[in-house]
C-alpha cells in the first residue's frame, strides 16, 4: 500500500527547510514532497520570465534536478524557497541569454488568458474609455506579451516574483543577491515601463 | 517635496513596502500633485492586467519525470568512463603543446610547483591578507610593472599569498576563490604569452597605461620561435637575459660577418649557446624547487647559487634567482621552528595545536610534501569529534598538496569523500573542498566537470555577488580557452557586466570584455 509523506515525517520535519534535510538523509519521499509543493510556482515564474510555457516545463526539470545534486550544500539558516527562485532565475537568466541572439517571441498561452472580458470593464470603469477604445481580450493578451517582453529580464523576473508570487523586497533581494534599494527601484522602473507600453497600445 | 524625490518610492508604496514615515510623505503629495497620482493609478492598472494571466498547470507528471532522471543520472556516473580517459588524452596533447614553452619560463614552472616568491607589500600587513588587500596590492605592484617577467612575478607572489592563506585555520572561501582565479588567469595568460588575457588581468585593475605597454612587450614574448634573435634585433628587450660573456664572443663575431649565410649560421650558433645556459639555468630552478617541495630548502640553496652563475646582474632572472634564494634561506628559518615545535611535541599536551602550527609553517615554507605528512598525522590522531573541523581541514589541506605536487588522482581520492564528510556541519569547507575538485579537474583537462562543479559551486545559497562572479568568470575562461567556445564566454560575460555585479572586480572585467570585445 502506498505510504503517504505524513506517514514518514514527523510534524517537526514538514518545513520546507526539514524536507531538505529529509531527503539529503536519503528519504526520496522528502524531496517529492518539496516537488509538490513548488512545482506550480516554479513552472509558471519561469514561464512567466521567459515567455515559453514547454521550455519553462523543462527548466522546471533542472530546477529541482539541481536542488537534488547540490541539497547535501544546503544550509538551514537560509530559506529554501530564497533557493530554489535564486535557482529557477539563474536557469532563466541563462536560457534568456541563450535565446539573445535570436529572440524567440514572448508567448502568454491561449488556454492561461481569459476569454470574457470582465475585466475590460474594470479598466473602462477606472479610466472612461470610450466602448471604442475597449480591447478584446486577445488584444489585451497581445498587448501584454509585448510589454513584458520588452522589459529588461531582471526587471521582469524581479516583477512576476512581486505580482505572481507575492515576495517581499527583502526576499527578492536575496534572491539577485542585491540590496532591496535596487529591487525598489527596478520595481519602479518595471511598473513604470509596463504601464507605459499598455498605454501606448491603448490597454487603458 | 518634489516629484523627482517621491517617484522612486511610487512602486514600493503601490507594493505596501514602505515604512509609515515615507508613506505619509508619499500620500501627502499624492494629495497635492495630479501627475505622480496618475503614476499610481497607471501602475495598480498594469498590475490589474498582470493579475488576470492565470497559473498554468504542468503538463508532465513532474515526480515521475524526475524520479526516473535521478535513476538515469545515477547509472550514468557509474559508467562514465571511457568519456574521461578520452578527455585525459586531449588534455595531454595540450599540455605536451605547451610544454615547450613553459620551460622556457622559469617563472610559471616555479608557479605551477606551487612555490611561490612572497615579495610584495601585503604580506608586511600582520592579519590574514584579505581579497580586497591582494587586489590592491597586485594593483600597486602594477603600477611598477615595466616587464611581463614582473607580472609574473605578482602572480608568483599572488600564489604566495594563496599559500599563506591555505595555512589560516579558517580559510575563507570567498577570499581564496578570488585569488586563485586571478592567479589562475595570470598562470596561464603568461604561460601561453598572450597580449591580450595579461592586458585583461591587468584591466581589472584598471591599469590601462601599463596594459597598452605590456601588450607591446608581451608580443615579442609571446613569439617563442626566436629569443635570442629578438635580444640580438633588441638588446634592451625585456625577452630575454642578457647574453653571458661566452654568448658575447659569439655575438661580437657575428657582427663582423657581412656575408647572410656566414651571418646566419654565426646567429645559429650563438643563439645554441644561449639556449644552452638558459636551460641549464632554468633546470637549476626546477631542481631547487623540486627540492624545496621536498622540505630540503639546504639544497635548494646550494642549487640556487648555481642558478646564479648562469644569470648576468641586473636581469630579471637574476633577480627571479634571487627572490627564490631568499625564499629559501627563508624556509631553512622555518624549518628551525617547526624543529623546535616537533621537540616540543613529545612533551605537550596540545598535540593537534602544535601539529597544525607545523603543517602550517609548513606550507609557509614551500614543503608540500611534509605539510602532506603533518595533515596525515592529523587525520590519524584526531578523529574524535572534538576535532572535527580540524580533521577535515586537514583533509582539505592534504588535497591541496596532492594538487600542488600535481598528484591528481590522489587529490580526487581526497576530495571525494570530503565533499560529503563536510557537508553537514561545515559548508565552508565543503564548498573549498569542491572548489579544489573542480580545480583539479581543470588541471586535469576536464573541463566539463570543472564546468559544473564551479557552476554549482556559484549556485550555492547566500553565496557572495563577488565570489559568484568570481567562479561564473572561471567558467567563461574555461570555454574561453580550453573549451574553443567564444560564444559561450561571451554570455557569461555579459550577464556579468549587468548592473548586481558592476561593482565586482570579475564584474567590471566582464562589462569591459563586453563593450570592446
Amino acid at each position: 500500500m502506498f505510504k503517504g509523506v505524513d506517514s514518514h515525517l514527523s510534524a517537526g520535519d514538514r518545513t520546507d527547510e526539514g524536507l531538505v534535510k529529509s531527503f539529503v538523509d536519503g528519504r526520496v519521499e522528502a524531496f517529492e514532497e518539496l516537488i509538490r509543493r513548488y512545482q506550480i510556482k516554479i513552472v509558471n515564474f519561469i514561464y512567466r520570465a521567459i515567455g515559453d510555457f514547454q521550455r519553462a516545463e523543462e527548466l522546471t526539470q533542472e530546477t529541482f534536478m539541481r536542488v537534488f545534486r547540490t541539497g547535501t550544500r544546503f544550509d538551514s539558516r537560509y530559506r529554501f524557497s530564497t533557493w530554489i527562485y535564486t535557482i529557477a532565475k539563474n536557469l532563466s537568466s541563462n536560457e534568456l541569454r541563450d535565446r539573445s541572439r535570436n529572440p524567440e517571441t514572448y508567448n502568454i498561452r491561449e488556454a492561461d488568458w481569459p476569454v470574457d472580458s470582465t475585466f475590460v470593464a474594470e479598466l473602462v470603469s477606472a479610466r472612461t474609455l470610450e466602448p471604442h477604445q475597449v480591447l478584446t481580450s486577445r488584444e489585451m493578451k497581445a498587448s501584454l506579451e509585448k510589454a513584458m517582453g520588452k522589459l529588461d529580464p531582471d526587471l521582469r523576473m524581479a516583477l512576476v516574483m512581486k505580482e505572481f508570487d507575492h515576495m517581499t523586497y527583502v526576499q527578492i533581494a536575496e534572491v539577485f543577491n542585491s540590496s532591496s534599494g535596487t529591487v525598489k527601484s527596478w520595481l519602479y522602473r518595471a511598473k513604470r515601463q509596463l504601464a507605459n507600453t499598455l498605454k501606448e497600445s491603448e490597454v487603458f | 517635496m518634489r516629484c523627482e524625490l517621491i517617484q522612486p518610492h511610487l512602486a514600493a508604496y503601490v507594493d505596501g513596502e514602505l515604512e509609515d514615515a515615507l508613506r505619509l510623505d508619499v500620500e501627502k503629495h499624492l494629495e497635492e500633485c495630479r501627475g505622480c497620482r496618475e503614476t499610481v493609478l497607471d501602475m495598480r492598472l498594469a498590475s490589474a492586467v498582470l493579475k488576470k494571466w492565470k497559473p498554468a498547470q504542468p503538463t508532465m507528471p513532474m515526480v515521475e519525470v524526475l524520479r526516473k532522471r535521478i535513476r538515469e543520472e545515477e547509472i550514468a556516473r557509474h559508467t562514465a568512463g571511457p568519456e574521461e580517459t578520452e578527455r585525459v588524452h586531449v588534455a595531454a596533447g595540450r599540455s605536451a603543446l605547451f610544454g615547450a614553452r613553459r620551460l622556457a619560463l622559469a617563472a610559471s614552472i616555479l608557479l605551477a610547483l606551487g612555490v611561490g616568491i612572497v615579495t610584495w607589500e601585503w604580506l608586511t600587513v600582520s592579519r590574514k591578507p584579505t581579497r580586497a588587500d591582494a587586489v590592491a596590492a597586485l594593483g600597486r605592484a602594477a603600477m611598477k610593472v615595466d616587464k611581463v617577467e614582473d607580472l609574473r612575478a605578482a602572480g608568483l607572489a599572488l600564489h604566495g599569498v594563496i599559500a599563506d592563506h591555505w595555512a589560516s585555520p579558517k580559510p575563507n572561501v570567498d577570499a581564496l576563490v578570488q585569488l586563485e582565479v586571478v592567479g589562475t588567469m595570470m598562470q596561464t595568460a603568461s604561460e601561453v604569452g598572450q597580449a591580450s588575457d595579461v592586458g585583461k588581468i591587468l584591466n581589472i585593475l584598471g591599469e590601462e597605461r601599463v596594459v597598452m605597454r605590456l601588450r607591446e612587450e608581451i608580443k615579442e614574448f609571446g613569439d617563442g620561435t626566436g629569443e635570442c634573435v629578438a635580444a640580438l634585433l633588441a638588446p634592451d628587450s625585456a625577452a630575454a637575459d642578457e647574453p653571458s660573456g661566452e654568448d658575447n664572443t659569439l655575438l661580437d663575431e657575428a657582427a663582423k660577418l657581412e656575408d647572410r649565410g656566414e651571418l646566419e649560421a654565426a646567429l645559429e650558433k650563438y643563439r645554441e649557446a644561449s639556449r644552452d645556459r638558459l636551460l641549464a639555468m632554468h633546470s637549476f630552478l626546477h631542481q631547487a624547487a623540486l627540492e624545496m617541495r621536498l622540505g630540503r630548502d639546504g639544497e635548494a640553496v646550494e642549487t640556487l647559487k648555481k642558478a646564479q652563475e648562469l644569470t648576468k646582474p641586473d636581469t630579471f632572472n637574476r633577480e627571479l634567482v634571487n627572490q627564490l634564494s631568499q625564499r629559501a634561506e627563508h624556509a631553512a628559518e622555518l624549518r628551525s621552528q617547526i624543529d623546535e615545535l616537533k621537540a616540543k611535541l613529545l612533551r605537550t599536551e596540545n598535540e593537534f595545536e602544535v601539529l597544525s602550527e607545523i603543517g602550517n609553517l609548513q606550507v609557509k615554507a614551500g614543503n608540500l610534501k611534509g605539510a602532506k605528512e603533518t595533515c596525515e598525522e592529523i587525520i590519524r590522531e584526531f578523529g574524535d569529534p572534538g576535532h572535527r573541523r580540524g580533521q577535515l581541514r586537514a583533509r582539505l589541506l592534504k588535497a591541496w598538496c596532492l594538487r600542488e605536487m600535481n598528484q591528481y588522482a590522489s587529490a580526487f581520492d581526497e576530495l571525494e569523500p570530503l565533499i560529503t564528510d563536510a557537508a553537514d556541519a561545515y559548508p565552508d569547507l565543503a564548498m573549498l573542498a569542491q572548489y579544489e575538485r573542480a580545480k583539479t579537474f581543470q588541471l586535469r583537462g576536464r573541463f566539463a566537470q570543472a564546468v559544473d562543479d564551479y557552476t554549482e559551486l556559484a549556485n550555492t545559497p547566500g553565496i557572495s555577488p563577488s565570489c559568484y562572479a568570481a567562479l561564473e568568470f572561471q567558467v567563461a575562461y574555461i570555454f574561453l580557452h580550453d573549451l574553443n567556445s567564444p560564444r559561450e564566454a561571451n554570455k557569461i560575460f555579459r550577464q556579468l557586466g549587468r548592473e548586481a555585479y558592476r561593482e565586482e572586480p570579475f564584474g567590471r572585467l566582464a562589462a569591459q570584455l563586453v563593450s570592446n570585445p
